[in-house]
């Protein structure tokens, strides 16, 4: 296939698009937002995306997505303030953080805690954009030339890939995965447009709604566990605010530190279905495992903040890249912007770049302004914000689940829908409980059915046979990373047996 | 495992293998492949033999732990109560808001204010303070909501 794809500099072109009033305007809205919610425990990344996916349908498609990926950025970084102030991660990604970040505001040093966890996650989301902007092109070549079976194959290896890392359990990370594809399978089949597993409901014509499934399981979800933890309010520090902004010698002692964890990030974040959450807890081991000082780790460690922060936000950057290239998602946030992508009517992959340019001229220009946005804003705000996560949750968890209803039932008028979302939200809250991670269950969601279409068309090709899986190079590869993966965890429990002391 | 996490497990399982079998035998219903090899019915009917064989272990797992009793510690006392029943009761809750939207029973601005205020009174446990907090929010966003959706968005609400 030949296909022109831009390279690096039309890419950099692409900040052009975000230097006007619209775009500009909703990357500062995303961040400001991101940052809020990413600040308040118990309200995620996640669940402001979520709830703005119904909102984003009335938008142009590329303002959308100025908006959604800013979120994404500020939700990500704004995690660390209540992570060192209260000692909980206002998301995921920010767990990390809490080791060391509130000791030190215990000890004192609340301001230099935040100060070194802004300046590290700005460090971080540049080199992810960098990243971003540098690799995209050259895979986005190699992608355009994968035929059904390697799209096939792929989407298997991303599943396994993060049913390995997403929970104690392997055999629960598959499961959800599994589980997630089943729920796509109701509907009609993409192939062939015959009607399957709807028991003659009208209302499952359409199958289950991305949409309704995915505000369910993240908004509504978290909801009930906020109400369950309502008495739960952290361990509360005051904010003074000394030592906020860096200093010029910090970039000499972390600088290594930022850039090593951000590419640890980058990295990470570019492995199919992990993430940022996964990204922080690898920089932070490797932090400790190379600082002359491993026993100040947990216990208020600078180097420790650093790794962590720089590392969830370059994953950001990093998880864009098998976004925009292959349609994969890097993380369960870029799956719910792929799902926002699905409600735009556009196909994520490779082909965007051809079809929808200005959609990856949105992603970049997004994803650098959105981090200069969120260093800014979070040097400035951080005095009213740590202020915001205050506000109490009986304020605050009523309002998002009108947000939920209303979202959901605006996207189509339908009440089918909002009853499916309250259903999944029971769904998500027992996977929690249960510890079914909700990751594997979103990626086997989104992926499955183009997992199914690419194999059922590859098999239309080769007029039924299965062998060019095994015999096409790339395939044989995604197929081989994919079996690693399943068996690490048996390796490694053996060799722990072997090891250990009789 | 704690009794909890048991009965999460044992929960989820049954629900996976009940909606398994449930699609399993309404797959049974689905044309023979015609113009390819798989046919629409063979990718559903793997996953629901892979996911009701993936979540019977987890039942038999569960089941088994709460036969013999929580084997991990019981929670740290020093941390917060959990409140099951309010959970419970703001999910109804919410339920109801929904019913209410749905059949007519109350216009979008009166509706959600109410639930709201009821909502945010369950929360705050009849605490004055955020209760007229949690008022004042309910009617901008019970009223001022039915109008930035209906004047702005242009959407359609009950």
């Amino acid at each position: 296939m030949n296909i022109q794809t831009p390279g690096v500099f039309e890419l950099l072109g692409g900040i052009a698009y975000i230097i006007s009033p619209w775009p500009l305007f909703y990357a500062t809205l995303g961040t400001f937002l991101g940052i809020t919610v990413g600040a308040i425990p118990g309200l995620t990344g996640s669940m402001l995306i979520a709830l703005t996916l119904p909102l984003t349908f009335h938008m142009d498609s590329g303002h959308a997505i100025v908006l959604l990926v800013s979120m994404y950025m500020g939700a990500v970084s704004g995690g660390l303030i209540s992570a060192t102030l209260l000692r909980m991660p206002g998301t995921p990604a920010s767990v990390m953080t809490t080791f060391d970040g509130h000791p030190m505001a215990r000890a004192g040093k609340p301001g230099r805690a935040l100060g070194l966890g802004i300046s590290a996650s700005f460090v971080g989301g540049l080199l992810g954009w960098v990243a971003l902007v540098v690799l995209a092109p050259p895979l986005t070549r190699i992608a355009v030339r994968f035929g059904p079976f390697e799209y096939f194959t792929m989407t298997v290896m991303a599943l396994v890939l993060i049913a390995s890392v997403s929970g104690k359990s392997l055999w629960k990370g598959i499961l959800a995965g599994l589980l997630g594809a089943l729920v796509a399978m109701p509907g009609i089949d993409p192939s062939i447009g015959q009607l399957r597993l709807t028991f003659d409901r009208p209302e499952l014509v359409a199958g289950f709604g991305v949409l309704p499934v995915l505000v369910g399981l993240f908004a509504v979800s978290q909801v009930i566990k906020d109400i369950l933890d309502i008495e739960d309010r952290g361990l509360a520090t005051e904010l003074s605010l000394t030592g906020l902004f860096p200093r010029l010698s910090d970039a000499a002692r972390h600088g290594w530190n930022a850039i090593r964890s951000s590419l640890i990030g980058i990295w990470i974040g570019i492995l199919p279905g992990i993430g940022p959450n996964i990204a922080s807890v690898v920089a932070y081991t490797t932090a400790r495992n190379f600082s002359k000082h491993p026993e100040a780790f947990g216990k208020g460690s600078e180097e420790g903040i650093v790794a962590a922060e720089a590392s969830n936000n370059a994953a950001v950057g990093g998880s864009l890249i098998p976004l925009v290239t292959l349609g994969i998602p890097g993380s369960v946030i870029d799956a719910l912007l792929i799902g926002a992508l699905v409600i735009h009517n556009i196909q994520p992959g490779p082909m965007m770049f051809v079809s929808n340019p200005e959609m990856v001229h949105a992603f970049v220009a997004a994803c650098l302004v959105s981090s200069i946005f969120m260093y800014a804003m979070m040097l400035a705000l951080v005095r009213p914000l740590s202020h915001l996560m205050r506000i109490p949750k009986a304020l605050v968890l009523p309002a998002v689940m009108v947000f939920c209803v209303t979202g959901v039932f605006a996207y189509d008028n339908s009440w089918d829908n909002v009853w499916i979302m309250l259903a999944f939200g029971v769904l998500g809250f027992l996977m929690e409980r249960a510890e079914i991670p909700l990751g594997p269950f979103v990626i086997g969601l989104i992926l499955a059915p183009i997992a199914e279409a690419q194999l059922r068309s590859g098999l239309m090709l080769t007029a039924g046979d299965f062998s060019p899986i095994l015999t096409r190079p790339a395939s044989l590869g995604f197929l081989l990373v994919a079996l690693a993966f399943l068996l690490w965890p048996l390796v490694r429990a053996r060799r722990a047996k072997h090891r250990a002391p009789r | 495992m704690t009794r909890a996490a048991a009965v999460a497990n044992l929960l989820f399982g049954l629900l996976v293998v009940a909606a398994g079998s449930a699609l399993l035998a309404d797959s049974a219903r689905l044309p023979p492949p015609r113009f390819d090899i798989l046919g629409s019915a063979a990718v559903p009917r793997a996953l629901c033999v892979l996911v009701i064989a993936m979540a019977l272990p987890l039942v038999v797992r569960a089941a088994l732990a709460l036969r013999r009793g929580p084997s991990a510690p019981p929670p740290d006392a020093a941390l917060p109560p959990r409140r099951p029943a309010l959970a419970v009761a703001a999910f109804a809750l919410a339920c109801l808001y929904v019913a209410v939207l749905q059949n007519g029973w109350l216009g979008y601005g009166l509706a959600t204010a109410a639930f709201l205020i009821v909502l945010t009174g369950f929360l705050a446990g009849g605490r004055p303070k955020p209760l007229a907090i949690g008022a004042l929010v309910a009617v901008v966003l019970g009223f001022g909501g039915d109008y930035l959706f209906t004047s702005v968005f242009l959407i359609d609400l009950p």
